[in-house]
């Protein structure tokens, strides 16, 4: 463990002293991430303006819904995006190759190395919107509360990069994930979204099978119904679910590799 | 002997783009399907929540065949903006060598191979698009032979639009690397204004003027109007005029910094 710690810090070492060296593209990525959230905060705001309750939550729920899916976007961006970007690349290319031989699990190397220190500005940013929406929020939020929702933050995290992983992983087996790529981009959608929206066998499949829905959307109802144990569990439960099928299925995607061109 | 050359162009990309037969069909129907289920419960939502009969100028049907439609043209309209083939590729992986040798215009060629690679896209919007067209009638959408030709070139003139708004964002690639988030922060503010997130008429009217002084309506919203027989010619021909003096000023910001930038490049690895 202290040995993955100390790499750790030595990718976030990297990662400043790099983007100290490409201030332009620091700059960019910043401005990429908070034309992200502009844009999400007018949809809703025009979204709002057409309605008062969208998915059973009202103008400040949906802002502290929209604060939190910023911040666990953003923890996304900062922490594993870059690594599952460059995979496919590294699968298709043979570059895995480099990281299979080292004395650490491949899975961590290839997904932790790459840190995002514009993206880290943003987060700043991102948590800037969740407490001015935390601020402005009139029910009343113990502090409690409060903790078990920041707790379960990482768990949006974890939900979100283990259902990346999955989408990507058939590179493995296919000469290109593109089209499924695509669809995890497209799909990845319904957690920006409030749960409530979704009706029937679609919200039991976003929730339990797939479930994106709970990215942003439970942590958020831990603010507005309480940290019940069901709501709690149900969280832990899909981050540990995703992250146990995300694994299985890596070993053996790396079982089938075959080097470049696999 | 130039036009037959930008042909082969875009022919090879046309063959180029359909290589991979499962990412064809898992974007056509999956991605399709998938994008279509997230609109469809945010409107059903907000339609039930308001009780309203007509939500930014649409009931229901007129919704969802909204939103078919314009999931279907952004990305005929969008075409390939990012991967190996773009401008900012290019430029900064040493490809533009190549072309600088080629006895023909480098944009030409380029916007050639663009439009080569949007078979996929066309046959996408042909398979998808129809079906609903035919199964949501609705006088909301008063679709005619005429209004498809004038959406027709309306699509035609977004392409365009869209690939040279983009063109000087990739120039920038001379410059700095990272170009792929300068075209990312474009998408999205395009896919706000362009009426692909939420449809214009949802806007609060002071945004209007703000939407006309841009260019973005240009792209998804009023092609797909047009489609959907909601403009009247008088208005389609003004869009299209103001649209194609926006292709204008864009291509000689275009060329302008493609000149200066290439007295920077210096093949790979810039």
């Amino acid at each position: 463990m202290t040995r993955y710690l100390r790499l750790y810090a030595h990718f976030l070492r990297f990662t400043f002293a790099r983007s100290a060296q490409f201030r332009l593209d620091f700059g960019f990525r910043i401005l990429m991430d908070t034309l992200w959230y502009g844009h999400y905060l007018v949809f809703f705001a025009v979204v709002g303006g057409t309605t008062t309750s969208l998915g059973g939550w009202d103008v400040h729920q949906v802002r502290v819904f929209t604060g939190t899916l910023f911040v666990v976007d953003a923890l996304q961006m900062t922490f594993v995006a870059n690594g599952m970007w460059n995979l496919p690349q590294a699968i298709n290319r043979g570059d895995l190759d480099y990281h299979l031989v080292r004395p650490v699990s491949t899975l961590f190397f290839v997904t932790a190395r790459e840190i995002s220190a514009s993206s880290f500005v943003n987060l700043l940013m991102a948590v800037g919107v969740l407490t001015w929406a935390l601020a402005t929020y009139p029910g009343e939020v113990p502090l409690p509360t409060l903790l078990v929702f920041v707790a379960m933050l990482p768990f949006g995290l974890a939900i979100h990069a283990a259902l990346h992983l999955l989408f990507l992983v058939p590179q493995f087996w296919t000469q290109s994930s593109k089209g499924l790529r695509d669809v995890f981009w497209s799909a990845v959608n319904y957690g920006f979204r409030p749960d409530g929206i979704y009706k029937g066998y679609l919200r039991r499949l976003l929730t339990t099978v797939i479930p994106l829905a709970v990215i942003a959307s439970y942590p958020a109802r831990v603010v507005f119904e309480g940290p019940r144990p069901g709501l709690v569990l149900h969280i832990v439960a899909a981050a540990v679910g995703a992250w146990a099928v995300a694994v299985w299925l890596w070993g053996r995607g790396l079982r089938a590799y075959g080097s470049a061109s696999s | 002997m130039s036009l037959r050359l930008y042909l082969d162009a875009a022919a090879t990309q046309a063959r180029r783009s359909l290589t991979y037969r499962v990412d064809f069909w898992v974007e056509a129907a999956v991605v399709f399907f998938v994008s279509l289920g997230v609109a469809w419960s945010l409107w059903n939502a907000v339609f039930d929540a308001t009780g309203a009969e007509r939500i930014a100028g649409f009931d229901r049907r007129g919704m969802v065949l909204y939103v078919v439609t314009v999931l279907l043209a952004a990305k005929l309209v969008r075409g390939a903006d990012l991967g190996d083939a773009a401008v900012s590729s290019d430029v900064f992986e040493g490809g533009l060598t190549r072309y600088l040798l080629y006895p023909a215009s480098y944009r030409g060629l380029k916007y050639a191979e663009h439009v080569g690679g949007l078979v996929p896209s066309v046959l996408q919007l042909v398979l998808f698009g129809v079906p609903f067209l035919l199964l949501l009638a609705t006088p909301d959408a008063p679709v005619s032979p005429a209004s498809l030709a004038m959406g027709v070139v309306s699509l035609a003139v977004a392409n365009l639009l869209c690939w040279l708004l983009l063109f000087p964002v990739h120039c920038v690639a001379f410059w700095a690397e990272g170009v792929w988030t300068l075209v990312l922060a474009v998408r999205f503010v395009g896919d706000l204004l362009g009426g692909v997130m939420i449809p214009l008429g949802a806007f609060p009217a002071w945004t209007r003027p703000w939407h006309e002084a841009l260019p973005f309506r240009h792209l998804y919203a009023e092609p797909v109007e047009t489609l959907l027989g909601r403009r009247d010619p008088a208005a389609w021909a003004g869009d299209l005029a103001a649209a194609l003096g926006w292709c204008v000023a864009l291509s000689l910001l275009g060329q302008v910094l493609f000149t200066v930038g290439r007295r920077r490049y210096a093949g790979p690895g810039i």
